[in-house]
């Protein structure tokens, strides 16, 4: 099968990749991912972070190996390598019609958020055109733009949640973390789905791969990046835990917003929720950007176009069409994204990828 | 109401600007992208069940089976 190459050739950075990567990692972290989690798994969340981490680098290993075994095919393109133009199309149409659905979800749930914490007065939809002029204007402008602001952003965000973090640890009270594996392991186990379905976000590697100046470095670029990105979610719910205890913790909406709230030294350090509201948008915004972009690009190679841009503000308005019609409130998105978002997420980010993985193996096909 | 005229107007743009480069599947494609995006939102105006409901609908079951109830 003859490979359609777009007019726009992006190179992307080993450092970029890795730092692109973590943020979409925080971009979950910082919203309702960690409740969720605290929710399912309790005290023993961080053993579920600890698991999910664990399956989140095997599969690295699969997205790796077909980055190897198909050079410079993303995974739609490979898609369509393996499986024929319509079958490997349609299979090839669920990864990105993932993302685009995410990116809609992600920006719903942000812009919940913001209304709730900072913006009470302002109109949803106002807050959402916002985010979605510069979330078009970033993807318009192509990848190794966004990745060059993520070189820049990563680290900053990395290094506020350590900062928040340590703040917050003369607070944490370490009899909340007790007991361990009260209920036995079962509360662990069924919590590393949930987290498994967000991390997983990172299959993105596989679209990353083919654009990244070094392809031997997409596993050790995944698993430093997982790695930070479990970091950041670990701090955050056992701060959580430790410093509210398991049923506050248990009942929030954004754990990691009312533990930056927490934060004071004295009367002269406090109300440093805008570090936190710094590292959501931003990162909210850079992993819409991202999936649009992906998208894009994956809608173009499927009906082999000359070039994705075109795509990416009919994209970005799904997107947006997406995120105002879809939870009238926190309670609706939270159900669709506990109940029903880790099965959709799972399906596609391992079931798809290991049929790709067996039967490139079965047919014996390479790139 | 504003996805509807968002629609309009990018049509318009990116119509004059495909159609100067001679791009007419490009164009083809992205008049099929807005006509989704007025879809979804023209779905939930009628109140007619959108792409996620249906998503939540067959797959809520599922999570509910092994997750605690929120």
């Amino acid at each position: 099968m003859e490979v359609m190459h777009l007019k726009e050739k992006e190179v992307i950075s080993t450092n970029q990749y890795i730092w692109l990567l973590f943020c979409i990692i925080t971009a979950h972290a910082t919203l309702h991912v960690p409740r969720l989690l605290i929710f399912q798994a309790g005290r023993d969340c961080w053993l579920s972070l600890l698991l999910a981490w664990f399956l989140d680098v095997l599969l690295a290993i699969v997205y790796a190996y077909m980055g190897i075994r198909f050079p410079g095919q993303n995974m739609v393109q490979y898609s369509i390598t393996i499986l024929g133009k319509i079958a490997g199309s349609i299979v090839g149409f669920q990864f990105i019609a993932l993302f685009l659905f995410i990116s809609g979800a992600l920006e719903r749930g942000l812009s919940l958020v913001l209304k709730k914490a900072f913006f009470p007065d302002v109109p949803i939809e106002i807050l959402l055109i916002s985010a979605f002029i510069v979330i078009g204007y970033g993807t318009l402008k192509g990848v190794e733009i966004i990745g060059r602001v993520c070189e820049i952003l990563g680290p900053i965000y990395l290094i506020s949640s350590i900062t928040l973090f340590v703040f917050l640890l003369p607070e944490v009270k370490i009899d909340y973390l007790k007991p361990q594996l009260e209920s036995g392991l079962y509360p662990a186990i069924s919590g590393t789905p949930v987290i498994l379905s967000f991390i997983g976000i990172c299959i993105m590697m596989g679209m990353f791969q083919p654009i990244c100046n070094k392809i031997e470095n997409a596993f050790i670029g995944k698993f430093t990046a997982v790695s930070l990105g479990v970091f950041v979610i670990i701090t955050i719910a056992i701060g959580s835990i430790g410093v509210f205890g398991l049923h506050q913790s248990q009942n929030m909406i954004t754990t990691s917003l009312d533990l930056a709230r927490y934060i004071h030294i004295g009367n002269f350090f406090q109300r440093v929720e805008a570090i936190w509201m710094m590292i959501a948008v931003g990162a909210t915004i850079v992993t819409s950007a991202v999936l649009i972009w992906a998208f894009s690009l994956g809608f173009s190679q499927i009906l082999r176009l000359k070039s994705y841009k075109p795509l990416v503000i009919p994209s970005t308005l799904i997107s947006f069409a997406f995120a105002v019609t879809s939870a009238d409130n926190s309670i609706q998105l939270t159900n669709f994204i506990f109940y029903t978002l880790p099965i959709l997420a799972i399906y596609v980010e391992t079931g798809l990828e290991m049929f790709l993985f067996f039967a490139a193996l079965i047919t014996k096909k390479r790139g | 109401m504003i996805v509807v005229i968002a629609a309009v107007i990018i049509c318009l743009i990116e119509g004059i600007l495909l159609s100067k480069k001679a791009m007419k599947k490009e164009f083809i494609t992205v008049c099929i992208l807005l006509f989704v995006s007025v879809l979804i939102q023209l779905g939930k105006n009628f109140g007619i069940m959108t792409v996620p409901e249906i998503i939540e609908k067959l797959l809520e079951p599922v999570g509910k089976m092994y997750l605690k109830r929120l």
